[in-house]
């Protein structure tokens, strides 16, 4: 077990370096640098040499690299090109936002999954084809299409809920069940398919065991069934399933948010990326992706514990 | 492809099509303001105006082919890393393969589906099968490996397009898009969510657009992905039923003086009075509604033991198996009342309780029914309103030591242990109704003995009633108190009805026409004839069978044989000797290692130690050196039917290489073969066409042992070819397996049915790391614990 908790653990912070790496790289492709945001292109080419090697820019791109990655072990992200605050201040200012959001998409999205999968996996051979086919569907529309339809029918023909989700002042309550309903539905529902249409298959798989068929044939209630003999075997492929919607569903939250006007990390990000405030995506892209890669080393984790046929769940000898 | 593949591909092209190539059928300036803005529908404009008084048709048309063409730019790069692992999966160690792959492909799902690719075509049944004909890695690769995944590759390539689709989407309703003037779907769902009220249409064209083209792209996906288990599931019902089944005859009652008479000295059985368990009429068809069991009767009496016999594929299993309201998929109860203690039982909910209540089962294979998750104590109480104590005093009474057990799992008991616990749980609570399947073929001799004794205490106790389904007409004859035999399907058999998808499934190995011991089936290698030819000397070996006629040295021979599988040694010092024309069966718990053996004599899994000889010559374990005549003579036939055959390949394919291979005939001679294969195993030449995706599970079954028939082996080795069909198939098969012995084939069976090992010349019983004639061999029970 510690050696899985030691594997899952070094395989995050090697992708996690590797990410690094790569938003690094990304950022320092866009068309122009700090120097020449700053100045709005106004400065001449001796002012713009002056203001690099001031902003550290003349050094070569592996050792801001490390110093960045080193500030950012120390809990700094440098300054906003366009506001000259903090990062850490403007990320933290958003996260709230984000974490709302996320928390009530998923809490919507993890039962949903669950129940869909096992709809799918334990329907009538009959209609398990045409199930998992609307299933993957739903997988398959576009997020932004089905955002669009949610804000047309709720918002525009029912106009029951607002169409955009513009944040209160600061203080005012976060969680207000009109603002995150639409948003938090869009991201939880298309994640909700594309799981259930990997997960369903792991259920249909599992009641045809025979030690469940045995379980039916001694006439146990259904629900002691499902309870014992079916769900302990779902908890490993479950978790791993759910890790990936919970990444996907990360992801979305920075066109969902865009959508809405929800002023959250998403569309700071978005706009970050408008104003080439890289110090701002860098942080947001870093800070998605600790959190999706730690989704999937947990998953990992609890996989290989949760696991039967790997002896992961033993009884004390 | 079938006709709903081809119209989902078309629909998918005409779409993808549209979308690149609609901007030329625009009627205005995709860019220009023609009108107010968000004008609603009208002549000039059929979908309306947008933001800025644009046409929407005109720039839904033309607004598809950046964001489909970036998709597939998108798409080009992430696509090859699929086929370059799959490349390297022959070549490198799976975990080499992998890690190739998954640094070209990068994504966690990526790392899991290449993984699972890797794994699956390394160990399908058609690659093995290659590997044993001694095929070269370029060959596998070429002829096997990129076929088979092509249809699997492409529909991952199209499910890419729809994520690259999604995200282009995204990108332009984000503003990232193409720049704002130029038509785009994700743009204009951006810039007309504002005006939906105004004019619907603009903001529903491009949502209806991308939906379009995000499920035309998932049905072609669909239509590609030919591989069997993505057909098999939707397409269950239709694959359950393999060639047509005969309804067998009526069951008849035959009273215990007629039949097998019951040994003296048993005491009066006490029949008397009212049935406790009566089953009229029951009638059970299949998918399709033809039946299996028609006016299936059962009447038991209080204290009777009721023995249910019948040769493979009477439905002597079924007819019990839907009296208990416990029919496996595809099979329905249509008629017939269950009577238990004079009150009926009715299908659902009643028959669930009355099962909870008053039965013990006990399943063909025990062992395998325990849940892996759950400790002794709880696997043998659970669903019994049973106190513990009651638990711990049955695990006793079988010789268990219940204290030691109480928590630990199945996969720290023995086998013979794991049978015990089984048995306990049947036996718990002393259940009104006791039903042992087919109890000689899941239990070792001295699990045997204790269902024996516990049968013999309810035997006249004038209240239970026990039924004992077997095909062992000792056993029963030990124990029964009345025999119902259920007729046999294969001697009088109907007309057999039209098969369900019209496939001219010939039904039946028809006896006029497979020809036994013609000139022309099964010929055998010239030097392997000389091995197989009647040199008129009786085997030399003690406790053996000996077949006179035949040859004088074995087919095959193991001495000192060990194999171990993950660490784990399953077998030590294992021998065995194979005579031509002799059936050998190999029995023994799930997990003991019995397909290990086939795959160790197949040469697929050199064992650690052991030395092998062919018709006296030394031979080598690995496939690679092992010479022709050698690769020849011993073939293969595995378990799964769904893996066995490559789904790209047609059968005349399939059937001709090992001909071409391994007999080096030419093309045109090994082709012309192929009906006559067909005809041997029960087949339509016509099927030769097919592909496997388009056979029922038997007729793959019959295609891979007639793959195997074409070489011209001398050694089949079959591991449970029987277990994945029907009865009635699986009885074919069988008696299929005793003609091409007539004509000198020796076969190694693998199963765990008794019933199937009781057609062969010798058993043998693979438990405990040996491999020991059950004559003698009992099992031992002394793992530790």
């Amino acid at each position: 077990m510690t050696r899985v908790v030691g594997m899952a653990l070094v395989r995050a912070l090697v992708l996690l370096v590797a990410v690094s790496v790569l938003v690094f790289c990304a950022t320092e492709l866009l068309p122009s640098d700090a120097a020449q945001s700053r100045t709005g292109g106004r400065a001449g080419a001796e002012q713009l040499e002056r203001l690099r090697a001031e902003l550290g820019l003349d050094v070569p791109a592996w050792q801001r690299h490390l110093s960045w990655l080193a500030g950012l072990c120390r809990g700094e992200a440098g300054t906003s090109l366009v506001t000259d605050r903090p990062v850490v201040q403007i990320v933290a200012e958003r996260l709230p936002a984000t974490l709302t959001l996320a928390g009530c998409a998923l809490a919507v999205a993890v039962p949903l999954t669950l129940l869909l999968a096992w709809l799918v996996g334990t329907a009538a051979p009959r209609w398990r084809g045409p199930l998992s086919t609307v299933v993957t569907g739903v997988a398959a529309v576009p997020q932004v299409v089905f955002a669009t339809g949610l804000i047309v029918v709720f918002a525009v023909v029912l106009g029951w809920l607002p169409p955009v989700s513009l944040l209160p002042a600061a203080g005012a309550p976060l969680f207000d069940l009109e603002l995150l309903t639409l948003p938090a539905l869009s991201l939880a529902v298309p994640a909700a398919a594309f799981g259930a249409g990997l997960l369903g298959g792991a259920v249909a798989d599992t009641v045809r065991r025979p030690h469940v068929r045995d379980a039916v044939a001694r006439g146990l209630p259904r629900h002691r069934v499902a309870l014992r003999h079916v769900a302990p075997f779902l908890l490993a492929p479950a978790v791993r399933v759910l890790a990936l919607t919970a990444s996907a569903l990360v992801a979305a939250t920075a066109v969902i948010e865009m959508m809405f006007g929800y002023a959250g990390l998403g569309e700071l990000l978005v706009s970050s990326i408008g104003t080439r405030d890289t110090p701002v995506v860098q942080a947001v892209a870093m800070l998605a992706a600790v959190v999706v890669l730690a989704g999937s080393a947990v998953a990992d984790v609890l996989g290989a514990w949760t696991d039967p046929e790997r002896g992961g769940v033993r009884a004390p000898a | 492809m079938r006709r709903r593949d081809r119209a989902a591909a078309g629909l998918a092209a005409v779409t993808v099509l549209a979308a690149v190539c609609g901007g030329a059928l625009a009627p205005h300036d995709p860019a220009a303001s023609i009108g107010m803005p968000w004008a609603p529908p009208g002549a000039a404009w059929p979908l309306g105006t947008d933001v800025a008084g644009r046409d929407v048709l005109s720039r839904v048309l033309a607004g598809g082919r950046d964001l489909t063409l970036t998709a597939l730019a998108d798409l080009l790069l992430a696509a090859p890393f699929m086929l370059t692992a799959l490349v390297l999966a022959v070549a490198l160690p799976p975990p080499a393969a992998v890690v190739a792959g998954t640094v070209c492909g990068g994504a966690p799902l990526g790392l899991r589906m290449v993984r699972d690719l890797v794994r699956q075509a390394r160990h399908t049944g058609y690659v093995e099968a290659a590997r044993c004909r001694g095929e070269t890695a370029v060959s596998i690769v070429g002829r096997e490996i990129l076929p088979s995944v092509a249809g699997l590759a492409s529909a991952d390539v199209v499910l890419r397009f729809v994520l690259a689709l999604q995200l282009a989407a995204a990108f332009g309703m984000l503003g990232l898009g193409p720049q704002p003037p130029a038509p785009d779907w994700g743009s204009m769902l951006r810039e007309n969510l504002a005006g939906a009220v105004l004019n619907p249409a603009a903001l529903l064209a491009p949502a209806v657009a991308l939906t379009v083209l995000a499920l035309a792209s998932l049905l072609l996906s669909a239509a590609l992905d030919t591989s069997p288990g993505a057909r098999i599931a939707p397409r269950a019902g239709r694959n359950v039923p393999s060639g047509v089944r005969f309804p067998p005859r009526a069951a008849h009652d035959v009273p215990s003086g007629a039949g097998i008479p019951p040994r003296a000295g048993r005491g009066a059985v006490q029949t008397a009075g009212d049935a406790v368990l009566e089953v009229a009429g029951l009638t059970v068809a299949d998918g399709h509604g033809r039946p299996i069991v028609t006016e299936g009767a059962l009447r038991a009496g209080p204290g009777e033991v009721v023995a249910i016999t019948g040769p493979s594929g009477s439905g002597k299993t079924t007819l019990v198996r839907a009296a208990l309201d416990v029919l496996g998929p595809g099979l329905r109860r249509t008629d017939g009342v269950v009577t238990w203690r004079g009150s009926p039982v009715r299908p659902g909910r009643d028959a669930r309780r009355w099962r909870r209540a008053h039965v013990g089962l006990l399943d063909q294979d025990p062992v395998g029914s325990l849940n892996p998750l759950l400790g002794v104590g709880a696997l043998v109480g659970e669903g019994r309103p049973r106190r513990p104590a009651e638990v711990r005093a049955m695990l006793t009474a079988l010789g268990l030591d219940a204290d030691a057990l109480w928590q630990r799992r199945p996969h720290r008991l023995s086998g013979g242990q794991a049978q015990r616990v089984a048995l306990a749980r049947a036996l718990l609570g002393e259940p009104g109704l006791l039903v042992l399947d087919e109890p000689t073929s899941g239990l070792d001799p001295a699990a045997l003995d204790l269902v024996v004794q516990a049968i013999g205490r309810r035997r006249g106790d004038g209240r239970s009633v026990t039924l004992v389904i077997s095909h062992d007409a000792d056993f029963v004859s030990r124990l029964a108190d009345r025999v119902l035999a259920i007729g046999a399907p294969d001697t009088t058999s109907p007309a057999p009805a039209p098969s369900p998808i019209g496939v001219p499934d010939t039904t039946g190995l028809d006896p006029a026409r497979s020809i036994v011991g013609g000139p022309d089936t099964t010929e055998l290698d010239p030097a392997l004839s000389a091995i197989v030819a009647p040199d008129v000397a009786a085997s030399g070996s003690p406790g053996l069978t000996a077949r006179p006629g035949r040859g004088e040295q074995p087919l095959l021979r193991v001495r000192g044989m060990r194999l171990a599988r993950g660490g784990e040694t399953l077998l030590d010092d294992a021998g065995l000797t194979l005579w031509p024309g002799e059936l050998v069966a190999v029995l023994g718990p799930s997990g003991a290692g019995k397909s290990t053996l086939l795959r160790a004599l197949a040469g697929l899994l050199p064992p650690e130690a052991g030395d092998l000889w062919s018709g006296g010559l030394p031979l080598a374990w690995p496939l690679d050196r092992r010479p022709r005549a050698a690769l020849r003579a011993v073939q293969l036939v595995g378990q799964d039917p769904a893996g066995a055959l490559n789904p790209a390949h047609r059968v005349a394919t399939a059937l001709a290489r090992p001909a071409r291979v391994l007999r080096g005939l030419p093309r045109a001679q090994a082709y012309a073969e192929v009906p006559r294969l067909l005809r041997q195993v029960g087949l339509d030449p016509a099927l030769a066409a097919r592909r496997p995706g388009e056979l029922s599970g038997g007729q793959r079954q019959r295609v891979a042992l007639a793959r195997a028939l074409a070489a011209g082996p001398a050694v089949l080795l079959a591991d449970e070819i029987t277990s994945a069909l029907d009865d009635v198939t699986a009885a074919r098969l069988l008696r299929l397996l005793e003609r091409l012995r007539a004509d000198g084939l020796a076969v190694l069976l693998v199963t765990h049915d008794r019933e199937v090992a009781a057609r062969a010349d010798r058993v043998l019983y693979l438990a405990d790391h040996r491999l020991s004639p059950e004559a003698i061999g009992t099992e031992t029970h002394t793992r530790a614990p």
